[in-house]
């Protein structure tokens, strides 16, 4: 029997890619096949969510013994370009589609690391990029750093894999920053049901944010690290979060100095959890690299 | 006094870390009276996950006004100094 195909959309982000992740749920309901191939003859346009999402689509389908063949990826094609100067096809094809193919300035690659070397990551690679292309100090983006190691954190609490995936890109006519971060562990809704039983996925994705909610997984865990996202890039740099797990995606806006959450239900499926981060680099405060003496 | 967080950990990223120096802070704030001095030279940021381990558990020995007394921070950073004050605060609220 030929191995199932998905056929990818035109338009390659989040929302499109939880529908197609639907598609693979429901292809995959009397079992996960030992193939399953994805079609790129549509691929016209690609966000940095969609490079997070379908990388941590193919790892959870790894993980359920499911292996991903791609066809119909011509590196002429931009979007396919685009995908392989990400290394989406290096981490998970075993190579590049095409020599030439390099990651780009504006990107730091997709990138599949460990919770106890995220930390590092961000210190010494991150940081140091992100404030050269911005032309700031590395204390200015010192708050931005922890809101990705509160995500790192977060994935080491709740999942059994302790790997998180990671793509950053920088859109300097648009003023933004793009992150995505996801984990393919058992997401948002489900561990938050644990602890309230009937909640609905989106409803269970605004709860898991307020400071102080927490499935205490560890008793050092808190529940601040979600909260305190929000607040710097919502809040105070006036970004946008999208969470995608489950059944459910939910997008955090900045309302007249207020989060407010959008929930979308029943909108596709999203395997663990991805989180998307728009951070305005018109809105970045510029903070001195000198050190300072805390003032109670 | 002086306990330089970067003697004992490497950062102030996990919970791990705030649990070693919540037991550096907590023994040298049991056995004087005087103020400690915390110095973070060398860290550039501290999450939430350190933080309420290393200093919002010392709430359930010290209050909040007496931590204010005696612990002095000193080579930090906005981010740092905001992340203890922050988390220092609300937990207070909610105890008391």
């Amino acid at each position: 029997m030929a191995d199932p195909v998905i056929k990818l959309p035109a338009q390659f982000d989040g929302q499109t890619l939880s529908k197609v992740a639907a598609d693979v749920v429901a292809c995959c309901k009397d079992g996960f096949p030992g193939k399953l191939i994805f079609d790129f003859a549509q691929l016209d346009f690609v966000r940095p969510a969609g490079v997070v999402f379908l990388s941590n689509l193919i790892n959870w389908l790894s993980e359920n013994g499911t292996k991903a063949g791609f066809i119909n990826c011509d590196p002429r094609r931009q979007a396919v370009k685009y995908l392989d100067d990400s290394l989406f096809f290096e981490q998970h094809s075993g190579s590049k589609l095409s020599q030439s193919s390099t990651p780009r300035d504006t990107t730091r690659p997709l990138l599949k690391i460990a919770q106890k070397d995220s930390h590092e990551w961000l210190e010494a690679n991150f940081v140091p990029w992100l404030a050269a292309r911005l032309n700031i100090t590395q204390a200015s983006l010192y708050a931005l750093k922890v809101c990705i190691s509160e995500l790192f954190n977060n994935i080491q609490d709740h999942t059994r894999y302790d790997i998180g995936s990671i793509y950053v890109q920088h859109f300097p006519r648009e003023h933004s920053i793009t992150i995505s971060v996801s984990d393919f562990g058992l997401g948002i809704p489900a561990k938050v049901r644990e602890k309230i039983p009937d909640i609905h996925d989106g409803d269970a994705i605004v709860q898991a944010v307020q400071d102080g909610f927490t499935t205490k997984s560890k008793p050092a865990n808190k529940g601040a690290g979600l909260d305190y996202l929000l607040n710097v890039v919502v809040l105070q740099n006036k970004g946008n979060v999208t969470v995608y797990s489950g059944h459910s995606i939910v997008e955090f806006e900045n309302a007249n100095g207020v989060v407010h959450p959008t929930v979308s239900d029943n909108v596709g499926f999203s395997p663990g959890t991805t989180i998307d981060i728009e951070i305005r680099t018109d809105t970045i405060e510029e903070l001195p690299e000198e050190r300072e003496e805390l003032q109670w | 006094m002086v306990i330089r967080i970067r003697d004992f950990v490497s950062g102030a990223n996990t919970s791990e870390e705030g649990e070693i120096v919540f037991r550096r802070l907590s023994n040298e704030l049991s056995s004087q009276k005087a103020a400690i001095v915390v110095s973070f030279e060398g860290i550039q940021t501290a999450t939430s996950s350190f933080v309420n381990v290393a200093f919002v558990d010392l709430l359930n020995s010290f209050s909040y006004a007496d931590l204010k007394n005696r612990l002095r921070v000193i080579n930090s950073t906005r981010q740092i100094n905001n992340m203890i004050k922050t988390r220092l605060a609300r937990t207070s609220d909610m105890v008391a």
